[in-house]
């Protein structure tokens, strides 16, 4: 566990040292205001005025607003990454994707300006891409080991189908809670109804069938099962 | 780092250029021929650069033309990028509309992957721009928003009628799925040169068969599997 996680899990304890307190509250403080504002918009002034902190207690903890945000990404990575490795361990493949699904909605609606500035960077930053990337190569192939369980179908998904699957997931959801596009919120339901029909496209795609009409909450409304 | 910073520098000093590339326009068939000599030039060069690596310089040189005859029709190369913009959506539009009214069933789904995959594949720079803009910058998401939509209304409409089960709002989002899943496609392929199975480069084909492919295991449902 890396110090800021274990600093999160014991916030507010009196033992907690003072600049710890600061770094989190720093960080809480470029997380909100990222839900409203582009990165390039906000200053180290506006970040400390939002946190409660001294400009001195910024410069305490970091050289620069670039350093902040590398930090508070790679947390929100680590945090996302591990919900979805935890879908890996469910058995029947529904469940995995289910589940995946499920975990790319709430890093979505947990910190939506994050997610954005991730994209955004990802768009033009090889380093950004680059951690995206290994990421989501490796998570595919335990999602396309799990899937092929038991399988041996000449038409099993290999790793492309799932990587190509797993950003249409993310640039749809990226549509909806990021761009708020009228149509998708007009169209797409509420959140359960978007992770469940969502899941169900990804697991077609992948799997060349629907699953198990038994499985499903919106059956009798969704996506013409 | 630096690319980055120039293309959300350009976001917020530029939200409505473009307006004055009509009146500017002369009347004269050389001044035309000039015109379209630069945006030519400008397309080629987004080929291989990112707009905002590209300097006014760079595009007199390769169009053979001097930075006064550039500024004599385009105030700003902000103004030139807008309107290789709005062409490029305009044509990629028109161009999945014609496939969608030209036939019915499968032909059809070949048909709207190929406009798709064409535009990416003969416009790679203009397509890339456009993609990275949309996701830049809110007044590029606007726009394909508004482009697309009576696309993804007419879409909505053919699968609503190939499958009466599906409820209108079903219907739009599946066809607004559909879509998303064809952009998230090449995007990985064009945009972020990243694609893990056929190579890019002379192999559209075999990515326009992949979406084919996808698509129709996505609208499929229980029944025909």
């Amino acid at each position: 566990m890396t110090t800021e996680a274990s600093a999160a899990l014991t916030l507010g304890k009196p033992r907690q040292k003072r600049g710890e307190r600061t770094r989190l509250k720093i960080k809480g403080a470029f997380t909100r205001l990222l839900d409203g504002r582009d990165y390039s918009d906000l200053t180290i002034t506006d970040i400390c005025r939002e946190a409660g902190v001294a400009t001195g207690g910024f410069y305490f903890h970091y050289a620069k607003k670039a350093d902040l945000l590398a930090e508070v990404i790679g947390e929100h990575s680590v945090a996302f990454w591990a919900r979805l490795n935890g879908a890996l361990h469910y058995q029947d493949p529904y469940s995995v994707i289910f589940h995946a699904t499920t975990a790319l909605v709430a890093a979505y609606l947990d910190a939506p300006g994050v997610v954005r500035c991730f994209n955004q960077l990802a768009m033009t930053d090889r380093l950004y891409v680059d951690m995206w990337d290994t990421a989501a190569r490796a998570w595919i192939s335990g999602l396309i080991a799990t899937l092929s369980q038991g399988g041996g179908r000449s038409d099993a998904p290999t790793v492309a189908d799932g990587y190509s699957l797993l950003s249409f997931v993310d640039l749809l959801l990226f549509k909806i809670y990021i761009e708020r596009d009228p149509m998708l919120l007009e169209s797409a339901g509420d959140i359960d109804e978007v992770t469940e029909n969502l899941a169900v496209l990804w697991y077609r795609a992948l799997l060349g069938s629907s699953p198990p009409a038994a499985r499903l909450a919106y059956a009798h409304q969704g996506l013409g099962l | 780092m630096a690319e980055r910073a120039g293309v959300v520098a350009d976001a917020h000093q530029s939200a409505s250029a473009g307006d004055g590339a009509a009146e500017r326009a002369p009347a004269s068939k050389k001044g035309d021929r000039t015109r379209e000599r630069i945006k030519s030039a400008f397309s080629h060069l987004l080929d291989g650069k990112s707009f905002a690596s590209i300097t006014i310089a760079d595009i007199c040189q390769s169009a053979d033309i001097t930075v006064g005859g550039f500024y004599f029709h385009f105030g700003s190369q902000e103004e030139l990028l807008d309107e290789v913009m709005v062409e490029h959506l305009a044509r990629l539009v028109a161009d999945v509309e014609a496939a969608l009214a030209g036939a019915d069933g499968d032909a059809v789904v070949a048909a709207v992957c190929r406009a798709f995959v064409s535009a990416y594949s003969e416009r790679s720079g203009l397509a890339r721009t456009f993609q990275r803009l949309t996701r830049m910058r809110a007044d590029y998401a606007a726009r394909w928003r508004q482009a697309s939509a009576p696309t993804i209304v007419q879409l909505g409409a053919k699968l609503e009628a190939e499958r009466p089960e599906l409820a209108p709002p079903r219907a739009r989002f599946l066809a607004y799925a559909l879509i998303t899943m064809i952009i998230s496609k090449l995007d990985q392929v064009y945009v972020y040169k990243e694609y893990m199975g056929s190579k890019p480069g002379g192999r559209s084909d075999g990515l326009e068969r992949d979406l084919v492919t996808i698509w129709l295991r996505m609208v499929t449902g229980p029944d025909a599997s």
